[in-house]
């Protein structure tokens, strides 16, 4: 347990100081392993890990990052936009909730928050300003939305939950479902929320009528088609994730192409995104795995579990502890560092405590998106303030508070009621 | 003013040898979503999947991988926690130091995890996949070969300092 507590002060110490997430995991992991076994042991259990990497499985990450290259180029999150507004833009704070209508939809034909905050920014801020919206409360509703992105299928963040916590990625997709569409709807409540205290906040849209309605929602049958491709072939056994992945990534990019949004720098450009992205998400991985092996050595997993039987708190005092924890680290932490750094130890007291780990698994990615939109480093935020510079970060974090309550909210009914997370997984 | 010039050359020869490695990773991915698909469109048409897909996929996946990595290696894209950046803002020498440090060490980690490769390719020798039968070892000898490439990748960035960009968001 000593080792486990010198290599886990470390491995902070090592990552406060701006060490990259990876090597500070590796070399924790490397040197305690070969504290137990020798360097010479440790160094063959790296190049074990090093090339078992590249796995048949961990090919669904590249491949659905690379779905959400495409789909970020293909125009569909400008239709999404439109056809919500179409339809709500006339309520009051009717553009803010059409943004977050046209997030949840984004985020079912792509894995990444950033992406889908990204993406959206660009189509719906514009018409929100010259609504009268204003600038904080327009980014903070793009902020929020953005974070279904991890949460709706496909999600990247989910497939690393499942891939560490040796989870069926299929599963974990169909339990994110409903938990994402509360997040829409509580979202939605949350504007209505700003809009009935402050009429100003939201202004109406204008009228659209129902034959612009109709060819708006035609627009967006792209988004229909591959999730319904993607998820359907997932849940019907068509196809296993790593499948889903590859028809979701071609799927995306012959819709793209469809739509005439193909060039070949678009081609490049989704291709490199991946290839960046994969090379920075993959030594974490490949640290994780060595840190797992040290943490394992330690028997540190073992002694906590045993110690927490030993003082039988509540499993629901655990769980809140277990939030609370993650919902701090989601504070100074990006949601994979997160994951990685705490998978190996947490797993196994949860696991122990006999909670489900699908459910735990959508309650971790739901409170950790919460650091997307926190100070001091709310990740969402920072993007949308880096696209539009004029705007400051701090009213964006402050209009962001009815969000992040209705967040709290999500956690707290997802804890309390596990049937929405685990309804629709048990009919796989 | 040769120095520059030298200089300037070396850069130009290492930023296409990434971009090489870029395009290199970028066609294995192209290859394995291809396949992804024509296995499966063979497996439901024709009710004959391609026999090979799984091994040659994980095959490509693991080359892909390293080339990936190496490509970040070289553009210093690295998940770090910023955490201290505004302070680290007012002491840049600080900063400096923590990037050279942590350059070496990523460029040792590389270089080390490259020769135990190589150890793990010669255990390997002789060992053929289930159906094709292709040398496991090669798979091994790419990936040392590629690491101790990231390695050297590694160590110029740190000699060559923060580019251009790096230097803007500092």
């Amino acid at each position: 347990m000593t080792e486990f507590v010198i290599g886990l002060v470390a491995l902070v110490a090592f990552i406060l100081i701006r060490i990259p997430v990876a090597l500070a995991m590796g070399i924790i992991g490397f040197v305690g392993y070969a504290y137990y076994m020798g360097f010479s042991v440790s160094s063959k259990m790296v190049a074990g890990s090093a090339f078992e990497l590249g796995s048949y499985m961990l090919t669904v990450i590249p491949l659905f990052v690379l779905m959400g290259n495409f789909v970020a180029s293909s125009g569909l999150g400008r239709d999404l936009f439109r056809a919500a507004y179409a339809f709500i833009g006339r309520m009051p704070g009717g553009l803010a909730i059409s943004a977050i209508l046209a997030s949840g939809g984004f985020a079912a034909i792509s894995g990444s928050s950033v992406a889908s905050a990204a993406t959206m920014a660009k189509v719906s801020y514009p018409p929100m300003r010259s609504f009268g919206y204003s600038d904080s409360f327009s980014l903070a509703t793009i902020a929020a939305g953005g974070t279904l992105g991890i949460l709706i299928p496909p999600s990247v963040v989910l497939i690393i939950y499942g891939i560490l916590a040796e989870q069926n990625i299929a599963k974990l997709f169909l339990a994110g479902i409903v938990p994402g569409l509360l997040g829409v709807v509580l979202y939605t409540l949350a504007v209505s929320f700003v809009v009935a205290r402050d009429r100003d906040a939201g202004p109406r849209g204008e009228y659209v009528p129902w034959s612009e309605k109709w060819r708006a929602l035609r627009e967006v049958w792209g988004v229909i088609a591959l999730f319904v491709l993607v998820m359907g072939g997932l849940y019907g056994g068509v196809f296993t994730a790593t499948e889903g992945a590859g028809i979701g990534a071609s799927g995306a990019l012959l819709l793209t192409w469809i739509r005439g949004a193909m060039t070949l720098a678009v081609l490049r450009d989704a291709f490199l995104g991946a290839v960046r992205t994969t090379g920075a998400l993959f030594p974490i991985l490949l640290g994780s795995t060595i840190l797992g092996n040290f943490i394992a050595m330690t028997g540190a997993p073992e002694t906590l579990a045993d110690w927490i039987g030993d003082i039988d708190p509540h499993p629901a005092m655990l769980l809140f502890i277990v939030v609370l924890l993650y919902l701090f680290l989601g504070f100074f932490f990006e949601s994979f560092s997160t994951l990685f750094i705490t998978m190996p130890i947490i797993l196994p007291l949860i696991d122990a405590a006999g909670f489900d780990l699908i459910w735990f698994g959508i309650i971790v990615v739901v409170t950790i998106e919460i650091g997307l939109l926190t100070p001091p480093f709310g990740m969402n935020v920072f993007v949308l303030t880096s696209v539009f510079r004029n705007i400051a970060p701090g009213p964006v974090f402050r209009a962001l508070i009815p969000f992040i309550i209705a967040d709290f909210i999500r956690v707290a009914l997802l804890a309390l009621f596990p049937a929405l997370v685990l309804f629709l997984p048990s009919q796989m | 003013m040769a120095s520059t010039k030298q200089s300037g050359r070396m850069r130009l020869v290492w930023r296409r040898a990434v971009q090489a490695l870029e395009y290199a990773a970028a066609l294995i991915l192209a290859g394995i979503m291809l396949l992804t698909v024509v296995d499966v469109g063979a497996r439901y048409a024709f009710q004959r999947p391609i026999a090979a897909g799984f091994e040659v996929t994980e095959m490509a996946m693991q080359v892909m991988i390293y080339l990936c990595i190496a490509v970040a290696v070289a553009s210093n894209d690295h998940i770090r926690v910023t955490l201290i950046d505004p302070v680290l803002k007012q002491v840049s020498w600080l900063k400096r130091t923590i990037d050279v440090v942590s350059g070496v060490a990523i460029a040792m980690a590389l270089a080390g995890m490259g020769i135990a490769m190589i150890g793990l390719a010669a255990g390997k020798s002789g060992e053929v996949t289930l159906v094709l039968g292709l040398p496991v070892a090669a798979v091994a000898w790419t990936i040392a070969l590629t690491l101790i490439l990231s390695a050297a990748l590694a160590a110029y960035a740190v000699v060559a300092g923060p580019t251009d960009d790096e230097a803007e968001d500092d």
